[in-house]
Formats: C-alpha cells, sequence, structure tokens
C-alpha cells in the first residue's frame, strides 16, 4: 500500500558554513493510512524539525518528500500553503487556539480556510466536536476549557475539511496522564477508524500502547534496530 | 466566517480603546483644522460673495479687500456708459477705529454701500432694516461681535474716527478674517468715518444686464477704464481668500496642523495595529501552518485596521460636527462641507490601512514553523 506520506534521504542543515548544523542526516520515514506512527527520541534529536518537513511548513536541504506519492520537495514555496491546507492536519503541543473565538468558532475558521462557510460550515463544525465529545462546549471560549479539552477541540480543527495526515508534535505534554489518554485515544480512532495517518511525536513512555509502530531518532539519524513495528 | 478581525479587536478591550482614541483624536484634530480652515476662507471672501455684484472695480494693484487705494468717483461714468452694465454703485471696504461706549478702541472693518441699491450691503439682518441706515450716523452691526463692540442695545451711540455713530441693526453670522468686525452703513456716512474725500470711492461695483456675461462685461471694462482692476465676483473672491490663506500662511498655519492630525492618527494607530499584531503573531503564525495564505492574514489585519478606522471615524466626526456646529455661535466659524466629511471618512481608512503595512510585512516574513517552537 501507498504510504500516505513518505521522506526518504532527507538531510536538514540549520545556518551555513562553519556554524552550520545537521539536524536531520538521510532521514526515511513513512506512515500509511490508518495507522499511528510515533515519533520518539531525546531531546534536540531532531523530530520537529522532521515533523515541519512533513507538514511543508519547513524546506528540506536536500531528500525528497511525498505526499500520496507527489513529489512535494522541490515545489515552490507560494505552493506550500495549499498542500497543508489540502492534505495535513496539525496538532501542536500548546494547542494553538485562538482565544478570541468560541469553540465551536475555532473549528469554523479552519473550515472558512477551506472555503467551507455560512451554514455548512457551522454544521459541520458541530459535527467535529461532536466527534471529540465537545458539542457541548460549542459557545465556550478556549480560556474556560481544560488543558484536555483544548486539545480536542484542537483535533476537531484538524480535521477540518478532512486532511489525510494529522501530524501532532508532544499532542500530551500538556496535558494531566487521563487527558493525555482521552487525547491519543481520539487520534488511534482517527487511524484505525478513519484511515488517517497519524504521525505523533512524543516523550511521553505512557503513551507507547497507542502506536501502532514506533519510530526512534538520535542524533538526526532514524535507529533501524529501534524502529520496531508494535503488535497490532 | 467568524470574523477573527472583529473577534479580536473585541476581545481585548484596552487596545481597542487605546486604538480608538488615537483615531478620534486625529480626525477630530484634522477635521477641526481643516473646518477652521473652510471657515476662514468663508470670512475672508463673505462680504465679496453676498455682494450680489458681477464685477468689482478697484484702483489698480489691489491685493485684499481691507486695504484699498482710494480712486476718482467719475469712473462710475465711464463704467455705467459701457454695453451690458445695468447698474454701478460707488462701495466702501476700509479698516475704521471704533470707540466702545466704555471707552475703549476697537478695529473695524467698514463698509458703505447704496441705500437705494444694496449691492454690497447686509445680509441676515435680525434687528432694523436697510433704510434705516437713511440716518446720518446709522451702522449695523454683526450681533456675534456686539460684546466686542461693547454694544448691549439698539439706539446705542459709539464714536467712529471722532464721529457719532448709532447702532439701528443687527445682522447674524457675517465674519471676518481680520477679527475686525464689518461695520455697514450708508456710502456718504462711510466716506466720513473713513475720511474719503467726496469725490472718491473705493470700489465700483457693477451689475451686468440680464443674459451678459461677466466675463465679457469684465473685459470691455477693463479696456475702456484705466488704472483699475476688474473682476468677477469669483475671482474677487478667490483672489481674496488666497491672499489672506496662502500670501500671508494664515492658511498653511492650519492645513499643516490638519496634516500633522493625520500623521499622529498614522503614528498611534501603527502602533497600536503592530502590537495586536505581535499579539496575536502565534494566531498568525498558526493560520499560515494551516495553510492560511498571505492573502488572508493580510485581509484579516487590513479588516482589524478598517473596523477600526470605521469607528473611529463615526465617533470623531460626529465629535467633529457637534464643535462645528457649536463654533456657529462664535466669531470663527468651523465649517465641514460635505464633501470634506466624505474625503475624511476616506483619508481615516487610508490612514489605518495604511498604517497596518507594517504588519502586514511582519507576518509576511513570519515562518510558520514556529507554532512548533516553545
Ligand atoms: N531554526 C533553527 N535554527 C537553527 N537550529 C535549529 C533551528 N530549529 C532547530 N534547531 C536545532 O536543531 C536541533 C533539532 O531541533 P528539533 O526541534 O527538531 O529537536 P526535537 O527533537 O524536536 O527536540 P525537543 O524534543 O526538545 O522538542 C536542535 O539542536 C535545535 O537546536
Ligand atoms: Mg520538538
Amino acid at each position: 500500500m501507498q504510504a500516505a506520506i513518505s521522506v526518504s534521504g532527507v538531510t536538514k542543515v540549520y545556518g551555513a558554513g562553519a556554524a552550520s548544523i545537521r539536524v536531520l542526516d538521510q532521514v526515511d520515514f513513512s506512515a500509511r493510512a490508518g495507522e499511528v506512527v510515533f515519533l520518539m527520541g531525546p531531546s534536540g534529536s531532531g523530530k520537529t524539525t522532521l515533523l515541519s518537513i512533513m507538514g511543508c511548513i519547513l524546506r528540506a536541504t536536500s531528500g525528497s518528500v511525498k505526499i500520496r506519492g507527489q513529489e512535494v520537495a522541490q515545489l515552490p514555496e507560494r505552493e506550500l500553503p495549499r498542500v497543508r491546507l489540502a492534505h495535513i492536519g496539525f496538532i501542536f503541543q500548546g494547542f494553538n487556539l485562538f482565544p478570541a473565538l468560541n469553540v465551536r468558532e475555532n473549528v469554523a475558521l479552519a473550515l472558512d480556510l477551506k472555503r467551507i462557510r455560512g451554514r455548512q460550515a457551522d454544521q459541520q463544525a458541530m459535527e467535529l466536536l461532536e466527534r471529540v465529545g465537545l458539542a457541548h462546549k460549542a459557545k465556550e471560549l478556549p480560556a474556560n476549557l481544560s488543558g484536555g479539552q483544548k486539545q480536542r477541540v484542537a483535533i476537531a480543527r484538524a480535521l477540518a475539511g478532512d486532511p489525510e495526515i494529522v501530524l501532532a508534535d508532544e499532542p500530551t505534554a500538556a496535558l494531566d496522564g487521563a487527558s493525555g489518554r482521552a487525547v491519543l485515544e481520539l487520534l488511534r480512532e482517527l487511524a484505525h477508524e478513519r484511515g488517517r495517518a497519524v504521525v505523533i511525536v512524543t516523550h511521553d513512555s505512557r503513551a507507547l500502547t497507542y502506536a501502532d509502530r514506533i519510530v526512534h531518532i538520535e542524533d538526526g539519524k532514524i535507529e533501524p534496530a529501534a524502529s520496531l513495528a508494535v503488535a497490532v | 466566517m467568524p470574523s477573527l478581525a472583529l473577534k479580536n479587536l473585541l476581545h481585548d478591550k484596552v487596545r481597542l480603546t487605546v486604538t480608538l482614541v488615537g483615531i478620534v483624536f486625529s480626525v477630530v484634530l484634522t477635521a477641526v483644522q481643516l473646518g477652521l480652515f473652510f471657515g476662514f476662507v468663508r470670512a475672508t471672501s463673505d462680504l465679496i460673495d453676498h455682494s450680489q455684484a458681477d464685477l468689482w472695480i478697484t484702483s489698480h494693484g489691489v491685493t485684499h479687500i481691507e486695504t484699498a487705494v482710494p480712486f476718482p468717483e467719475q469712473k462710475l461714468y465711464q463704467v455705467l456708459a459701457t454695453p451690458g452694465v445695468t447698474a454701478v454703485e460707488k462701495h466702501i471696504v476700509g479698516f475704521g477705529q471704533w470707540k466702545t461706549p466704555r471707552g475703549g478702541e476697537e478695529g473695524i472693518l467698514l463698509v458703505g454701500f447704496n441705500l437705494e441699491n444694496p449691492l454690497g450691503g447686509p445680509w441676515n439682518l435680525v434687528a432694523g432694516k436697510v433704510e434705516d441706515l437713511k440716518e446720518p450716523d446709522a451702522v449695523m452691526v454683526d450681533e456675534l461681535y456686539r460684546e466686542k463692540l461693547g454694544v448691549t442695545h439698539l439706539g446705542q451711540t459709539v464714536e467712529i474716527r471722532g464721529r457719532r455713530a448709532r447702532v439701528v441693526g443687527f445682522t447674524r453670522g457675517i465674519r471676518t478674517f481680520t477679527t475686525s468686525p464689518a461695520v455697514f452703513t450708508s456710502f456718504k456716512n462711510a466716506q466720513g468715518y473713513a475720511g474719503l474725500r467726496e469725490d472718491q470711492t473705493f470700489y465700483l461695483l457693477v451689475k451686468a444686464a440680464p443674459g451678459v456675461s461677466p466675463v465679457a462685461l469684465k473685459q470691455a471694462i477693463a479696456s475702456r477704464v484705466s488704472d483699475v482692476d476688474v473682476y468677477t465676483r469669483a475671482e474677487f473672491s478667490r483672489k481674496q481668500s488666497f491672499y489672506w490663506m496662502f500670501g500671508t500662511g494664515a492658511g498653511v498655519t492650519v492645513l499643516i496642523a490638519a496634516a500633522l492630525g493625520l500623521l499622529v492618527g498614522i503614528v498611534v494607530v501603527a502602533q497600536t495595529i503592530y502590537a495586536s499584531t505581535m499579539d496575536h503573531i502565534r494566531e498568525y503564525g498558526t493560520l499560515k501552518a494551516m495553510g492560511a495564505s498571505n492573502g488572508y492574514l493580510y485581509r484579516v489585519i487590513i479588516k482589524q485596521a478598517a473596523i477600526s478606522g470605521l469607528i473611529g471615524y463615526v465617533i470623531g466626526m460626529s465629535m467633529s460636527l457637534f464643535v462645528s456646529r457649536a463654533s456657529m455661535q462664535g466669531t470663527t466659524a468651523i465649517i465641514l462641507p460635505p464633501l470634506i466629511i466624505a474625503a475624511l471618512l476616506v483619508l481615516t481608512l487610508l490612514m489605518c490601512i495604511g498604517a497596518s503595512l507594517v504588519s502586514i510585512n511582519k507576518v509576511t516574513r513570519l515562518d510558520p514553523a514556529m507554532v512548533f517552537r516553545g
């Protein structure tokens, strides 16, 4: 089966000359539709950098990035927002909700970017909120939600417009254990029941049971031995 | 769409207030200065605009109405003999000294006109009649200057250049730019008050026959009568306003103040919009990561600026119109023509949108990868 997203031979060098640092070195990585892949590794190993490159918000120094088989690494800068919009949902450690918008509007804003507006947007936003169990909080401002609830709103927002790929950077780092599990549960359900490719960067060893596959990265290199498939 | 621009504005009420205060201040300052400018323009030329004369004839080289040079009155007959002229009247406008009943001295602008054919006479009479000026010492002043001239009642007597003068009527709203109030009287009286020789006049006011173009008539008179300048009413009005507004720099001063008002607005608005953009920078980064184009972000920022501008304009213009209305009770009118009211709306919006360019620049350069950083 074709990978929903795959990178091969990706190298990322920050800076130039003597001051340059190689953060990713010939990285190969892929995620298929329907699977949850954990990307783990020590701090500074390049996890966020890799996730950013997969999400088309950062360009690799060299290598290939394919989204559903389509090469995107060579696309000009101005094409990238469109790729992100069409294929990728992001989930952030800090939630990044819009504090002035209520929960429903936060989701509707993501729909608005995809030109889904008006009544249709309201309806879809409510459906997405129902899916994360927060339809009853639709009119609340994010400030009135718990961390776990905020992250679930962020998930609903990431799902607006139905992206095939969901990329999450430390989605549970700011959450307590139970909230974190609820979030991971949702993300797993997303992969298994809705066929999304879900890539989660995490430090959280409590989360391991939610992974279909774990990829370890260290010093910008994938550790082959450790990247074993977890029994599904 | 949920209006991010509007919601973000309303979310931070303190910042919105600061922004609005800046815009309102700027709108009021600019509107009042422009209003002063137009008030001044009207004050400089009101006597000419209301003269009902088609042509004004002055001795050669006169630059503004207050300082005329006398010329022989027999030129009147040369003018009258010009085909197309139905009436010519001698006219006086000139500075004089007014001794108030309390003994103080005030500068005045004497206006002497022919009572039989009141070209250049008073208008907006609120007390007395033009015929009342037939008395040998009768004058009319404007209500707005009553206090300045020490006039408490009709029939009061004062002195102009040592001669008796009696107030027989009031006008309302005839302002002068020089702060010397206009004092209307008969031509004969004015000659005396101004110390003018019996056979001299300051101006000749001409009425053209129906269907005769003032411009053509002006040419005809100019070629017949020597040592005078002939202007159409509009020309003389413009010349007069231009002299006081730009010849003396008085107008330039208020226009500079108006421009300063705009500048203050731009700085304050740019400042607050930029601060607000920086506050929300993570949101802009998030939008970018989610796939929003730069254009989408610009629209949010510009919309914020435009909404602020619109609210600020409505408040500021309401205040300015109030000030303008209040000014009609005083000797300095603040006049806001409809075109200026509309132009200020456009200007305010442009100012706010211009002020958001710094923020737009910031957001353009924003790296969406920031969203994953702490
Ligand atoms: N914009 C940048 N310019 C220069 N160096 C950078 C930049 N972004 C990241 N780095 C460096 O690249 C390395 C990898 O960073 P990255 O954020 O990908 O690590 P990470 O695995 O996500 O770490 P953490 O677990 O702490 O989030 C680090 O040494 C970091 O300092
Ligand atoms: Mg990281």
